[in-house]
């Protein structure tokens, strides 16, 4: 029997729901600072109807719905999956009012690819948006790097015992501290820290390029943001393409590769332990899969003559590859050139895309550390059948600290890689039913699902309503690891049939 | 990732500010339109040319070729008219090569194996930052579908006084050059190194105009607000009292 949600249970949703989109609506006031700083009037007046907006349906639910009791596990995920939504909508309405967006469910669409760090855009004439816009563009990415929720428990919550519900909800099972506030704040610490030396390097790339002061550290910023948490956004329609500097790009790999992996392994790089770089299995398994992922596309692209030189074969490959490993989505060719790369490398990218980084990074897709295990699973089990049947036979990897592998461990870890599997093809099969090709549909929407952002010229605002929507739906379901969703579906399900 | 389409869309909140960009966006097609029926202009030269040298070669054979069953061996008259003919196609037939096709980004990106390394006339609006390297510049040029990047020395760029961005609206320019789909020089980038360039029409600064609509939403909007926080917080006072 399935027991109908009580008003309760609405209410305590409501209540931190409510506390959430008022946290959203004071992140407007990082472009509201920068439209009023560069005198960008029509800018200011759109974040100001975005903040006034997020405030009212905030005030609105808190003061509806106050209480004082803390969530339990489904109300906790309930309210994670929820507040990605509202966040999705209040975020657009000040895009939308930019006048360079379509419809609004263009905005929305780029609203949800910024919270989810992937990277897929649908803005017309972004060579003309105003600072104010392109800043909250890349500030929206940085927040869902971090986690909409992260954002709120450190910086508008004192603490409450619900904190890891919603901190397990946002797809990060691990404690880097063994408070949840303290591990929500070291990561802040990390993420600003990176942010002044990446923005830095960035910036002073940018002034030797031959760029304006403004302009290039305001592009150092935008694209350390997009770039550590793995988003893809960039201010100007040419994405990397449009800086055409070596160094900018090599600057641009190493805050991927830093945004794909653990802030637990962040944690022990700060404090000294370089040893667990090497003995992780996340790293072991990262280096394996580039390698492995890096030989398609090179095969690939030699055997077409996609490009006349090693190097140069190297550096557009290779960039694509890690862009689309660590979901970042990044590009030094444009979208259509990926025709021209051929089925083997389009193969070995979708590969690349769909393995993602590591766990508790800003990364999507199914995770480094789920497919070390997998094969891990593997070999214990082909040792089962080689060894004597009275032999002790038990495996161990090390993450951090040495585990041994359990059945339960495996058991998630093939269950999340199988709903990966279903949601990449499930968009695919979509895209075909569009028309598009099998391959290029399976490219977009394993895109999409696994947060990456690379396009190979299917996402467009001429594309059809229904494939945005299953995009959006892609990069929400892909970003929170299909637990808070499944709780969201079940709790919809109980209040129509429950009793 | 970098879809970049042609109109920019309408807004309820932003009638009085879309009719004056309409009004801009207008002047700027039957630009645009010129620009094409100019290019056209180029076509129609370049096909009438060749027609005319293929059809002065054709006579030339037919009449004045020492094979040619119409010949009259005593007449100087002909031989004359068979070299006049001869330099004359000669001539068309130099002539046509020096109009490159003026070609969109789209086409250029969709089609790069087929242009690779070829002269083609591209033209668009400056954008963003001109990156002066030394004796050579990067400016990056879009024609309202992609922005492509073009390499070309930096006595060129002394003209470009305005670049496109929020607040200005770039020169308009004319490149010749010639197109690489994946450059030796520059790490196999899709781009053009120009020959020449030509400003056909200046930018300009933006005015701002905020709609009066979007104010007074904004007004009305932060006064519910400001209201709703003081209740908000005179109730958390009451509840923490009880």
């Amino acid at each position: 029997m399935i027991l109908k949600p009580r008003l309760n249970d609405v209410q305590i949703i409501g209540y931190y729901l409510g506390k959430i989109i008022i946290g959203v609506g004071l992140f407007m006031l990082v472009p509201v600072i920068c439209a009023c700083a560069l005198g960008e009037m029509n800018p200011l007046l759109d974040f100001l109807i975005g903040i006034g907006i997020s405030f009212l349906v905030g005030f609105v639910l808190t003061t509806i719905c106050f209480t004082e009791k803390d969530l339990n596990w489904m109300q906790g995920m309930i309210v994670v999956s929820l507040c990605w939504l509202f966040a999705m909508v209040v975020s657009a309405i000040p895009l939308y009012l930019s006048g360079h967006y379509h419809s609004f469910l263009d905005s929305c669409f780029e609203t949800m690819s910024g919270f989810a760090t992937t990277g897929l855009t649908l803005t017309q004439d972004l060579d003309h948006l105003s600072y104010a816009h392109n800043l909250w563009r890349h500030v929206i990415m940085f927040i869902g790097g971090q986690g909409i929720v992260i954002v709120a428990l450190s910086l508008f919550v004192k603490g409450f015992s619900g904190a890891f519900k919603m901190y397990v909800g946002e797809a990060r099972d691990e404690r880097v501290l063994p408070n949840v506030i303290h591990t929500s704040r070291f990561i802040w610490l990390v993420s600003i820290v990176y942010l002044v030396l990446g923005t830095l390097a960035l910036g002073i790339t940018g002034l030797l390029n031959g760029m304006k002061p403004f302009n290039a550290f305001f592009h150092g910023a935008c694209v350390f943001m997009a770039a550590f948490d793995t988003g893809g956004f960039s201010p100007q329609s040419q994405n990397i393409l449009y800086y055409h500097s070596l160094p900018f790009e090599i600057i641009t790999i190493v805050i991927m590769f830093l945004g794909a992996i653990n802030f637990k392994l962040h944690y022990h790089l700060w404090t000294g332990n370089f040893r667990e770089l090497t003995k992780n299995i996340e790293m072991r398994m990262l280096s394996f899969t580039v390698t492995f992922t890096f030989l398609l596309v090179a095969i690939g692209l030699y055997k077409l003559k996609v490009y006349p030189q090693a190097l140069m074969l190297f550096r557009k490959g290779f960039y694509q590859l890690i862009s689309g490993h660590t979901g970042t989505g990044y590009q030094t060719i444009y979208a259509l050139q990926f025709n021209e790369w051929g089925d083997l490398a389009l193969v070995g990218l979708i590969c690349a895309m769909a393995l993602g980084g590591a766990v508790c990074s800003t990364t999507g897709a199914i995770k480094m550390l789920r497919i070390g295990i997998i094969f891990r699973a593997l070999k214990e089990d082909v040792k089962r059948i080689m060894l004597p049947e009275k032999a002790v036979i038990f495996e161990k990897f090390h993450h951090i600290k040495e585990i041994f592998l359990e059945d339960k461990q495996v058991r998630s870890a093939l269950l999340i890689t199988l709903c990966y599997l279903l949601l990449y093809f499930g968009g695919a099969l979509m895209g075909m039913l569009l028309g598009y090709p099998f391959l290029f549909s399976l490219f977009e929407s394993t895109s999409a699902a696994a947060n990456v952002g690379l396009s190979c010229g299917i996402t467009s605002v001429t594309m059809p309503a229904i494939l945005k929507i299953t995009y959006i739906m892609q990069m929400w379901i892909g970003r929170l690891e299909f637990m808070s969703i499944f709780t969201l579906l079940g709790f919809i399900t109980a209040a129509i049939k429950g009793k | 990732m970098m879809r970049v389409l042609l109109q920019r869309p309408e807004t309820r909140n932003q009638r009085s500010e879309t009719r004056r960009q309409r009004s801009e966006d207008r002047g700027q097609r039957i630009e645009v339109r010129g620009q094409r029926s100019e290019d056209r202009g180029q076509k129609l030269n370049c096909f009438i040319l060749s027609s005319l040298s293929s059809v002065v070669r054709l006579l030339s054979s037919v009449f004045c070729h020492p094979s040619s069953v119409f010949r009259r061996p005593s007449s100087a008259f002909c031989h004359l008219f068979f070299v006049v003919c001869l330099l004359s196609s000669v001539l068309c037939f130099l002539l046509s090569p020096c109009y490159a096709a003026t070609l969109s980004s789209s086409e250029l990106i969709a089609n790069a194996k087929q242009y690779d390394g070829k002269i083609v006339v591209y033209h668009g609006e400056v954008i963003g930052d001109v990156m002066v390297r030394g004796s050579y510049a990067w400016i990056n040029v879009n024609d309202s579908q992609n922005a492509i990047g073009i390499w070309l020395e930096s006595k060129l760029v002394k003209d470009i006084q305005y670049t496109g961005g929020y607040t200005s609206r770039g020169d308009l320019i004319a490149i010749t050059g010639t197109f690489h789909r994946a450059c030796i020089e520059h790490g196999g980038d899709l781009d053009i190194h120009a020959k020449s360039t030509a400003i056909y029409k200046k930018g300009s600064k933006l005015e701002e105009k905020s709609s009066p609509f979007k104010i007074k939403v904004a007004i009305y909007l932060l006064i519910i607000c400001l209201t709703l926080t003081v209740i908000y917080f005179i109730t958390l006072g009451y509840r923490k009292k009880k």
